[in-house]
């Protein structure tokens, strides 16, 4: 029994360095297996949720643009829309007669030229 | 000690075992019921209770003219909905509501408190007013987009294009006629109530949008028809007018204008009167124009030929104890003269020659008593009756275009049929297609029949240009080019007295242009011109001011040569963007 009391003094004793050696000395090839699987398992499963995360990010990112997209394609039309409007024929010329003083070319006045 | 307890342990934990089973297998059981059998029915049961389906308008496909020029199109517009067993405060809501959308209070109210799981509050409302009911963020009040269609060319080619209503429906013209191409696939959103209290709402599948249209009608040569017949109506003082110009060759209808017009984005505040389209819903007389018909039948069948005597008799006849004037005196006249000055005398003698089976047989293979199959919708198909119903004064009253009704499509038609060299060509507004695929599908022109020959459609063009050089059409003839054309002034049925009105006519004038290779047929028709009014002096000077511009347009210079026209046609081709 004594030298178990004196055994368990001197490891008291040990510093934190010289015990971590031993410990690892000490670990069974089945153990550090085991810590190697659980290590792996570990990262696979950190991966999982960081690659998770990261799909679920890009989903709202892909909605975030593809709504931009939608409204952009919205404006380009509203935009089309008004250049509709105000390349109207008869507000065009409603505006070159009264604003530009313009009026119809008299016969003879339109020369047609032929393509080279 | 295990004795003490009275049964063996290894049965006990048998007996729990088998429980366990039995209540395991009806967990089981009930989970199977729930879960494969009733998954749907309860599925649906429960989306039901907190979700909605709210169906909005599909969207519909644009309408562009010939060169891809945009008419009408769909955007996305904010319509404000209620579910109101969501609603906290009927009253307060609506009062808010109310304010923003400037509708009535109690309108409102009276939606808000219907026992109906979804009510519209206000469809297709302003951006501004969007923005401003979404700010009030009203617990059981959303707002969805849903296609709202816009008419950016506002009165232009309206009657032609007709429009949609407010779930994109087409109601009239060519958003009628072509329903099933432009409206796409059904759209719906599902809305539900999220974590707050507030509505929120996704689309709930991907539809197809409507398909494309590319018209025939091109926005230049519309506009020119459309100012050039409103400044005849008012001119005139005429209560109406409809001006068609139409590619003789194909059957395509190039402009299509109807006066007075309307605003298809106001068409609720429209009289259907004006929302007509009167150039295929309105049959008229068609008066002299119909010689046309009269003397391709009498050319076809050999029985009279252009230089041909008719005595005018004093500028009247007798037909069936009826007398038939001409406006003016005529003596001897050649048949040419008889169309240049459009001699009544000359056509009843004319219409005796080729008799009542011979000319009933021509006047239906132009095409008239049916529709003329164009593809827009409500047109009338004209009476003519048949031979054995005719009195004794049908022959010569048809022979001057009377006993008869045609529409400005059906007579457009004949005149083209003589311009294309005799074949009566089917009138079509539609030239393309573009499916949401992206695939283009072309129309195709159809000849309906061959009704005169070229070498009669020939003789016929050399009498029609005779009309515009020295007879009643002088008024359509343009420097340059040699005009084709007849005129026509039918005297209106008076629908009080029964008989024709001393003062209300219609005014005609149909032709074609240039008439050695014509490219267009115009025909201009002006409805109760006021005071002294004729074909030759209300209708034809339109023609010639509509047939001026589109041929400076289309670039066809004045005096070519065939070769030269055709080489440019590819110029008014279709652009498809």
């Amino acid at each position: 029994m004594a030298p178990e009391v004196r055994s368990g003094s001197i490891q008291q004793e040990l510093p934190f360095g010289v015990r971590a050696r031993r410990a690892k000395r000490g670990l069974s090839p089945e153990l550090k297996q085991k810590l190697i699987v659980c290590g792996v398992l570990l990262l696979g499963l950190l991966f999982y949720v960081w690659q998770h995360i990261q799909v679920v990010r890009l989903g709202y990112q892909i909605e975030r643009h593809r709504a931009a997209q939608a409204s952009l394609t919205q404006e380009g039309k509203g935009l089309r829309m008004e250049l509709s409007r105000l390349r109207s024929l008869k507000r065009v010329e409603e505006f070159a007669r009264r604003e530009l003083g313009m009026v119809n070319p008299r016969p003879g006045q339109i020369i047609q030229l032929e393509e080279p | 000690m295990t004795a003490s307890f009275g049964t063996p342990p290894r049965a006990r934990i048998a007996v729990l075992a088998v429980l366990l089973a039995a209540l395991l297998g009806v967990v089981g059981a009930r989970l199977y019921v729930i879960q494969i059998i009733r998954h749907e029915r309860l599925g649906t049961r429960a989306e039901g209770q907190y979700e909605r389906r709210i169906p909005v308008a599909a969207k519909r496909g644009t309408i562009y003219d010939r060169r891809g020029r945009m008419l009408v199109i769909t955007l996305d517009a904010a319509s404000v909905f209620a579910h109101p067993g969501l609603v906290q405060d009927p009253s307060a809501t609506a009062t808010r509501l109310a304010r923003v959308l400037k509708l009535p209070v109690r309108e409102i109210q009276a939606k808000l408190r219907s026992d109906q799981p979804f009510v519209w509050i206000q469809r297709q409302v302003d951006p501004e007013q969007a923005e401003a009911v979404s700010r009030l963020s009203l617990p059981g009040v959303g707002l969805v987009p849903e296609g709202k269609r816009y008419y950016p060319k506002k009165d232009l080619a309206a009657h032609l294009i007709g429009f949609a209503g407010v779930d994109n429906r087409g109601l009239e013209g060519l958003e009628l006629a072509y329903e099933r191409l432009l409206t796409g696939g059904p759209r719906s959103f599902v809305s539900r109530v999220d974590a707050r209290g507030s509505i929120v709402f996704r689309e709930s599948k991907e539809t197809h949008p409507g398909a494309d249209l590319y018209l025939t009608i091109d926005e230049v040569i519309q506009h020119v028809a459309e100012r050039e017949l409103d400044a005849a109506v008012r001119r005139s003082g005429a209560r109406a007018g409809t001006a068609i110009v139409m590619d003789p060759t194909t059957g395509e209808i190039l402009a299509l204008a109807n006066s007075p017009a309307y605003n298809p984005s106001a068409y609720a505040s429209t009289s259907p009167a004006f929302r007509r389209n009167r150039a295929l819903t309105d049959p008229y007389e068609p008066g002299s124009t119909f010689k046309l018909v009269l003397a391709a039948a009498a050319l076809e069948e050999r029985l009279v030929r252009p230089d041909d005597l008719f005595y005018g008799e004093e500028g009247a006849i007798e037909v069936a104890g009826v007398t038939i004037r001409d406006h003016e005196k005529h003596g001897w006249m050649t048949f040419r003269d008889v169309m240049a000055f459009s001699s009544n005398v000359g056509a009843v003698k004319v219409g005796m020659k080729v008799g009542k089976e011979r000319f009933y047989s021509y006047i239906t293979s132009f095409g008239f008593g049916v529709p003329t199959g164009v593809d827009l919708p409500g047109e009338n198909h004209g009476v003519i009756r048949q031979p054995r119903h005719w009195s004794q004064l049908s022959l010569g009253a048809l022979s001057i275009g009377h006993e008869i009704s045609a529409t400005a499509l059906q007579m457009i038609s004949a005149m083209s049929a003589v311009a294309n060299g005799g074949s009566l060509i089917r009138p079509r507004a539609l030239l393309a297609v573009r499916h949401p695929d992206g695939s283009v599908e072309e129309t195709r022109p159809l000849a309906v029949r061959r009704v005169i020959s070229s070498e009669t459609a020939r003789t016929l063009t050399s009498i029609l240009t005779e009309v515009v050089e020295r007879g009643t059409g002088q008024g359509a003839a343009l420097p340059g080019y040699r005009v084709a054309g007849k005129t026509g002034t039918a005297q209106k049925l008076d629908r009080e007295t029964g008989r024709y009105s001393p003062t209300k006519v219609v005014a005609f004038f149909v032709g074609y242009v240039p008439a050695e290779d014509p490219r267009l047929a115009i025909l201009v028709m002006v409805d109760e011109p006021q005071g002294i009014a004729w074909g030759g002096t209300v209708a034809a000077p339109v023609f010639r001011e509509i047939a001026r511009e589109t041929l400076n347009y289309l670039a066809s210079p004045p005096v070519t040569s065939p070769e030269r026209v055709a080489g440019r046609r590819d110029e008014a081709s279709p652009r498809f963007n």
